[in-house]
């Protein structure tokens, strides 16, 4: 596939201590003026650099997407006007929202109508489900929000959709059948919601990037770990919103009980998907470490594991 | 006015039965009524001491029956109607000249309730409607275990072309007890004294059974299209009190004593064909919750296939011949296939013979059909050391444990929450063999529910953040 990734040179993590530190200056400069000002610096001023990842906590999931995207530059950062944005929740499960498998449809909503504000043609969401596509869709709660917020449902399941691209610099995935609205889209927007995981150990932003894959038993059989790590090597996410407002920690990802769940309340938003996931395997009570597909997907530059290193936002909403 | 009238309302019931058997139709209340418009199975579900959810549907056909004759056939039953297209297209026609072959469908019609009263489904070999499935099978796979049969019940409509209404008159059963209704029918038909035998009665009936100005009641299938056909008004219709007395001749030739014999002997044959059938050893397939066991649930089945047709897994398909011959085109689980959703109870609030009993979805969640049983030497954590949990991934009861395999985690069934959904082997990409399978279980029971672990005592929120 040709199309380009999303820039990652400015969002990468300062090379040296003292480049860290100039960062930390002028980021904690610019967490306080926009705070004051309410919006954006005006134009011929050196603009902050926006934080690599933010996690916003105590909020109800609509208001902490708020909170979080606006901590990132804003959803203009990251949809133009007349472009295409595909939204890839998870819809796996023909589970209700109140089981914490499937991403929460309030977060879905907002994004959707948020991309839409920011001057997004169209607006597109699917998932291709393990189990009924249209039970899922359904119950989930998903497919009515995004078609109140005037979002394009479409089908996972329809094979047709898939296209073949050449997976460059794969060394396990040579050609992958991909959704052709992943392909296409001018921005995705990836959001998972944040299990534990048998296979995986966890799934959120990269794992969650297998409902856009048409034969995922190939990878489950070559090799799990080293597929979803090599995958992003066809197209990055541009953003990564990771619901971790209910949390399965354990039997995920499918869950058997309410009792499988925690309440976070949180959200973890990165532009990085691996930096995402490192911060929410900590979520899960995991060590990063733990999670083989993470270390992959680092070597191969797909994106960063380094927390120390990077410029993180924490947000906590007050509650009333 | 009478012909349009029934041409109408044999396509649309001809509709509803293909769309009910290819799926088209989801709706548990209209798939119930359209099978509970056939008798036999909620007779034999009635046997079982079952109530059939679709009950209300059979006794309004036993009802209109009761009142006007053999109305299913002329207005209902699709293959009477498929018959009925034979004959429009034919141009050669009679009426058939052997009346003893008629009596056969009597020895048919007590066959299939001594099956029914003995508890053996094998009445489905005689019934129009499952007959009418494995030809509508054909069009699903032309090949298979129920292609001759398919095609010799097609044969048997089309002889249709020469004989109208062949197999109706001589081999249905269902016929046969609607006509035996019909001879005490509140509604009669005759023809009085206006006639003037010319003819157009007997040129506009589809089962061709006026002769000589007289209908011949044992092939009359009240269509009433001869009615309408009269000129003169003569062919009426009449009330009589149902107890007055019988229309017609008794229903076979030689009169009660014999026609008693005849219902004796198919009653024992039943009996014989009964003891045959348990000669067979207990099959192996897994069957739907709600079925009790495979032995249980086969002896019920009359492949009506009502519960394929709601499944929304697709995981039901018709058995072959490995249970038996008796079992053929019966229901049972492909997990090879798909999986029976853990969310769904569509089959069991559907099957008109109480093969699948019903129960509320969250009793149903616990019925165990079968055991996982795992292959280490084709899974591949063990096999390959690769992470994998495609099994796990899918379990609905947390059945699956995944356990640390050197670097790798592998996963381990443990039985007592297994439900045997087939999740897990519909998932598994071990290929070409699956590495985890169901094994039926002999006699349905119910599965044990986890517990919770210790994610409830786990802190839920605070204003911290972990990274």
């Amino acid at each position: 596939m040709d199309r380009p990734g999303p820039a990652v040179s400015p969002l990468r993590a300062p090379a040296t201590r003292r480049d860290f530190l100039k960062w930390l200056a002028v980021s904690a400069a610019g967490a306080v003026i926009p705070g004051l000002r309410g919006g954006p610096l005006f134009a011929g001023e050196a603009a902050p650099r926006p934080p690599d990842l933010v996690g916003v906590k105590e909020g109800a999931p609509a208001q902490m997407f708020d909170a979080g995207i606006r901590a990132l530059g804003g959803m203009g950062r990251f949809v133009k006007r007349g472009q295409t944005v595909l939204v890839k929740p998870n819809i796996g499960w023909s589970k209700t929202p109140n089981e914490g498998a499937t991403t929460n449809p309030e977060l879905v909503g907002t994004i959707v109508e948020s991309a839409y504000r920011a001057g997004a043609r169209k607006v597109f969401v699917f998932d291709h489900p393990v189990n009924s596509e249209k039970e899922c869709y359904e119950s989930s709660g998903i497919r009515k929000i995004v078609l109140e917020k005037k979002g394009e449902m479409r089908s996972g399941s329809d094979k047709s959709m898939y296209r073949k691209v050449e997976v460059k610099g794969g060394r396990l995935l040579k050609e992958v059948l991909v959704h052709e609205l992943y392909l296409d889209s001018d921005v995705v927007i990836n959001v998972p919601i944040l299990k534990s995981h048998g296979g995986g150990r966890m799934t959120a932003a990269l794992k969650n990037l297998m409902g856009v894959v048409w034969d995922r038993g190939e990878w489950h059989r070559r090799g799990l770990h080293q597929a979803i790590a090599e995958f992003p090597l066809v197209r990055k996410p541009d953003l990564n919103v990771i619901d971790a407002y209910l949390v399965m920690m354990e039997n995920g990802p499918r869950g058997h009980s309410t009792e499988d769940l925690s309440l976070k309340k949180m959200q973890l938003l990165s532009p990085d998907a691996v930096l995402a996931d490192t911060a929410a395997a900590k979520v899960l009570d995991m060590d990063p470490a733990d999670v083989p597909y993470l270390k992959l997907a680092a070597d191969l530059g797909i994106g960063s594991m380094d927390l120390d290193k990077s410029l993180v936002k924490r947000i906590v909403l007050k509650q009333r | 006015m009478i012909p349009r009238l029934r041409l109408l309302s044999q396509a649309l019931f001809l509709g509803l039965s293909l769309s009910v058997f290819f799926g088209l139709i989801g709706n548990r209340a209209l798939v119930c009524f359209y099978e509970g418009l056939h008798v036999f199975p909620s007779l034999s579900a009635l046997a079982w001491l079952v109530l059939p959810p679709c009950l209300a549907a059979t006794a309004l056909v036993l009802l209109l029956t009761a009142i006007g004759g053999r109305l299913y056939c002329s207005y209902l039953c699709p293959a009477g109607f498929l018959q009925d297209l034979a004959a429009r297209v034919s141009a050669s026609k009679s009426a058939p000249a052997a009346k003893s072959l008629q009596h056969i469908r009597y020895m048919s019609l007590f066959l299939a309730l001594g099956l029914i009263l003995f508890h053996s489904s094998s009445y489905h070999w005689l019934d129009h409607v499952s007959n009418l499935g494995r030809v509508y099978g054909l069009f699903k796979a032309p090949l298979g275990p129920h292609t001759p049969l398919a095609l010799a019940f097609l044969g048997l409509l089309l002889v249709s072309l020469r004989y109208p209404r062949w197999f109706c008159s001589t081999l249905c059963p269902s016929g046969a007890l609607f006509t035996l209704m019909q001879r005490r029918s509140a509604l009669r038909l005759r023809v009085s004294g206006g006639c003037t035998s010319c003819g157009a009665c007997a040129r506009a009936c589809p089962a061709l059974c006026i002769a000589d100005d007289v209908i011949d009641e044992e092939r009359c299938i009240r269509c009433l299209e001869c009615v309408t056909a009269c000129p003169a008004g003569a062919v009426e219709l009449y009330w009589e009190r149902p107890w007055r007395k019988a229309h017609g001749p008794p229903g076979a030739p030689g009169g009660r004593r014999r026609f008693l014999a005849l219902a004796a002997g198919s009653v024992l044959a039943a009996l014989g064909l009964r003891r045959l059938g348990k000669l067979w050893p207990a099959p192996k397939a897994v069957v739907p919750p709600g079925g009790k066991s495979a032995k249980e649930f086969f002896d019920r089945c009359a492949a009506c296939q009502a519960c394929a047709a709601v499944c929304p897994t697709k995981v039901l398909v018709s058995a072959g011949m490995e249970s038996g011959p008796g079992d053929f085109g019966k229901a049972r689980l492909d997990y090879d296939r798909s999986y029976c959703s853990f969310e769904c109870n569509a089959c069991l609030a559907v099957c008109p013979t109480g093969a699948i009993s019903y129960f509320p979805l969250e009793i149903k969640q616990r019925i165990k059909i079968g055991s996982a049983r795992l292959d280490k030497s084709l899974c591949i954590p063990y096999a390959q050391g690769l992470d994998c949990g495609a099994c796990q991934e899918c379990c609905p009861t947390a059945a699956i444990r995944m356990v640390k395999h050197g670097e790798v985690y592998g996963p381990v069934p443990e039985d007592e929450y297994c439900i045997g959904c087939g999740a897990c082997q519909a998932a598994c990409p071990a290929s070409p063999r699956k590495a985890i399978r169901i094994e039926a279980s002999p006699l349905h029971t119910f599965a044990f529910l986890r517990g919770s672990d210790k994610a409830s005592s786990r802190p839920a929120s605070g204003s911290e953040f972990p990274f």
